[in-house]
Parts: C-alpha cells; sequence; structure tokens
C-alpha cells in the first residue's frame, strides 16, 4: 500500500501543500469551507514540516466517534470521514494527539486528510520532493 | 443475496437488510426525508419519505409505506412520486406547517410541493419543533439519554425528565446541531454554552488560553470511555499539531533517536534563507521611496 512519505529536511515551507489541499477538493468548497487538511509547522528558521493525517493503526479518532462517522478506506489505507453520519459534536477534534482533524468554525464541519481517494494532489505539487507518495 | 427490485422504472438492487430508502440513496434516487440520520435506527417520526408499492400479484393494490424503514423484498415496485405519494406528502407538509409555523424550512419544502401556507388552525407562533425526535434518538446513540419525548397527546414534547435541568447533558450540542428545523436553541459567549437551560464551561487550552470546542462535561464523558485521565483534551487542536510538528523535528534531528537511523539521515546543514540579490535590495530601496 502506497504511503504519503514526508522527507522533512527538504521542506522550504512554501505552503504549496496547504493551497494545493484547498482548490483540490471540490466538495468541501461547495459547502463554502476553505480549510487545508495538511499545515506547515516551523519550528524556527530553519525547521519546518508539513503535518497532516498519520492515517493511524489504532486512530484514536475512530474510536471517540460515537456514530461510526469515522473508518478506514481499505482501497487506500486512509481513514475518511462519513459526512452522512457525521453530527459535528468535535469528539474526533480533542482526540487526535496530533490535532490533524480540522474544524471549519464557520459551518461546524470536520476535515481531515482522506489521501485524495488514492491520488494525493500535495504530493503532485510539491516542489521540493517532501511530500511523496510512494 | 441481493434483492432485485425498481425503484420509478429503475432496475436496483440491494442486501436483504436494506431499507427502500438505504437502496435509493445508494442509487442516486431522491427522496425527501427529515428525521432520518444515517448513524442512528430510523424512526418514521416525520413520515416524509412515504412511498407508494405494489408488487404484480397484488392485481393493482398499492400501500403507501416509509422507506425509511420498509425492508426490501424481490420484484417490489416502488413509485416515489406518485399522485397520490405527491397529495399525501402535500398534506403531511400541511399539518407540519400548522404544527411548527415558524419553522423555514418546512415552509421551503411545501413550496416545492406547491403549498405556500396552511389552511389548518396553527400551534403556538413560535413553534419549531416537528416532533421527529431525531434528536433524542441521537442523545441515546451517544449513551448520555439527557433528553426524551415527554408528556402525551397534545402536550407532547421533547424534553428533559420532569423538566428540570439535565444532569445527564454534557452540552455536545449533537441535538441541537443536527435538529432539522433548528428548534433547539443554544447560547455560546465567552467560553460558556447554555442549552438545556444549563451552563456548561468550555475547556481552556492550557497552553494557549483559547477555548476548544469540548465542555469540561464533554471532556469527562470522553475520558471516562476512552479510559484516560481528562488531561488528555486539556489543548487546544491548534497546540497539538504545534507540538507534533515540533517533536517531529526534534526527533529527526536527534542522533541518538531510533528514527534518525531508521531513515538513514544525515545532519544536513539547515536551509538557511539565501542573500539577497541586488534587484531585491534595490526593490525594496524603491518601496520605501
Amino acid at each position: 500500500m502506497k504511503k504519503l512519505v514526508i522527507n522533512t529536511f527538504n521542506c522550504w515551507g512554501c505552503k504549496t501543500c496547504e493551497e494545493t489541499c484547498i482548490r483540490c477538493h471540490p466538495e468541501t468548497l461547495a459547502e463554502g469551507s476553505s480549510v487545508s487538511r495538511i499545515n506547515v509547522i516551523a519550528k524556527n528558521k530553519h525547521e519546518r514540516v508539513p503535518v497532516t493525517c498519520l492515517q493511524c493503526e489504532e486512530a484514536a479518532c475512530v474510536m471517540s466517534c460515537e456514530f461510526q462517522a469515522l473508518s478506514r478506506n481499505e482501497a487506500t489505507g486512509a481513514i475518511e470521514r462519513d459526512r452522512s453520519k457525521c453530527t459535528r459534536c468535535h469528539a474526533c477534534i480533542s482526540a487526535c494527539p496530533f490535532g490533524n482533524v480540522i474544524l471549519d468554525k464557520k459551518t461546524g464541519h470536520v476535515y481531515k486528510c482522506d489521501l485524495c481517494k488514492g491520488d494525493p494532489e500535495c504530493a503532485k505539487t510539491c516542489p521540493s520532493k517532501t511530500l511523496v507518495f510512494e | 443475496m441481493t434483492v432485485q427490485f425498481t425503484i420509478d422504472n429503475k432496475k436496483v438492487s440491494g442486501e436483504p437488510d436494506q431499507t427502500i430508502l438505504d437502496v435509493a440513496t445508494a442509487s442516486g434516487i431522491k427522496i425527501p426525508t427529515l428525521c432520518h440520520f444515517a448513524a442512528v435506527p430510523d424512526w418514521g417520526g416525520c413520515r416524509l419519505c412515504i412511498v407508494e408499492i405494489t408488487m404484480e400479484k397484488w392485481d393493482g393494490w398499492s400501500k403507501v409505506v416509509t422507506s425509511c424503514l420498509y425492508p426490501v423484498k424481490k420484484d417490489l415496485i416502488v413509485k416515489t412520486n406518485s399522485k397520490r405519494i405527491v397529495e399525501n406528502r402535500k398534506m403531511i407538509l400541511n399539518l407540519l406547517m400548522a404544527r411548527a409555523p415558524a419553522a423555514k424550512e418546512i415552509k421551503e419544502l411545501a413550496r416545492e410541493y406547491g403549498l405556500e401556507r396552511t389552511d389548518l388552525t396553527c400551534g403556538d407562533s413560535k413553534e419549531k419543533c416537528i416532533m421527529c425526535g431525531l434528536c433524542t434518538r441521537l442523545c441515546a446513540h451517544q449513551g448520555t439519554f439527557a433528553i426524551s419525548t415527554i408528556n402525551r397527546g397534545p402536550e407532547k414534547a421533547v424534553g428533559t425528565y420532569w423538566k428540570r435541568t439535565p444532569d445527564e447533558c454534557i452540552g455536545c450540542l449533537v441535538c441541537s446541531r443536527n435538529c432539522p428545523t433548528g428548534a433547539i436553541p443554544f447560547k455560546e459567549t465567552h467560553g460558556k454554552r447554555l442549552i438545556w437551560d444549563r451552563e456548561f464551561d468550555l475547556v481552556k487550552c492550557s497552553v494557549c488560553g483559547s477555548f476548544t470546542q469540548l465542555t469540561k462535561e464533554q471532556a469527562k464523558y470522553h475520558a471516562k470511555k476512552a479510559g484516560l485521565t481528562e488531561d488528555y483534551f486539556m489543548k487546544c487542536e491548534i497546540c497539538n499539531r504545534k507540538d507534533a510538528g515540533h517533536k517531529f523535528l526534534d526527533l529527526m534531528q536527534d542522533p541518538s533517536s531510533a528514527l534518525y537511523s531508521d531513515w538513514g539521515a544525515k545532519p544536513l546543514p539547515h536551509h538557511a534563507m539565501p542573500e539577497p540579490t541586488e534587484a531585491w535590495k534595490s526593490l525594496q530601496e524603491s518601496k520605501k521611496r
């Protein structure tokens, strides 16, 4: 199964991945949300790393959801949110120890990386080969 | 073993444990609903999802059933917009408008069926609740059981046990956020949430001081369910993300960590910002002028 590999040492901190993520989710834009599911964290002038959902094997978000709205897509290996089951209780946001479940404060909806159904856009547009899907 | 049948003359198939609504949704056929929610069991409370069903051996006789509850059957013939169904849905919306005159969503749905206003005697003009019961089912599914239907007959309503402030409520807003007509009000200001006449404190992030999305009761509830302490929920997601990023970077730079050796990382020179070119410097100067 392919994984999204993050080569931290290459990261320029340009945030192209964030912009790509916002624009490559038409269903999210249609809802009026422009959130990025990947975020570049800069520790200081020299160290940067893009942080996104780690698709944990024993995911805290999946275990916290009372309504079974988060589940693994066996084909892509990613944990996906079923919008028709999500009640927007925000338990998953607080459950993720890495803060990778994103909240859109305007609509109350939550978003998380679903590996773009198996073909992540951020890996295609990363100029420094930090994000690689292999 | 799949069950083959038709909806609006379109051949569809489903599993034996599915309802007509499940199969219609999966096949892209739209049936209007109000009290249906995928995560909780269906109840048939609003009656808006009614469809007309018949079978060849019924000799032209048909009946009206709620598609959210009726299980699929081999060779069933389903009509979602027959004349009888449209008339029935119009009456249902008429009744709902009379019961909940303040519900905008009902008025919009009624307009789609050609009904501008109700000719029946209206109830309380500020009422939005259509008694679909979705809020009570969501609260029950979560395991909190703070609200239910109370009283009988015309007095029947959704409320808390004995109309007192609910001790079981954790202030999660699931009932309010998912009500089809927005009938459950709540107020949220300055880290306090008010719902069902009870005030909740939102958890304050121990690092940045901003308020998280959880109330203290929610944190307690989830901590108990997961076997954790409440400290787990004391950081907001932005601080969690920042700390995760910093931790990864520390691990990658630490020569003694397993991560460092696993990845065969070498201490690469830091990416320093390049020196500004002459063209850049003169551009900055011209901007200042």
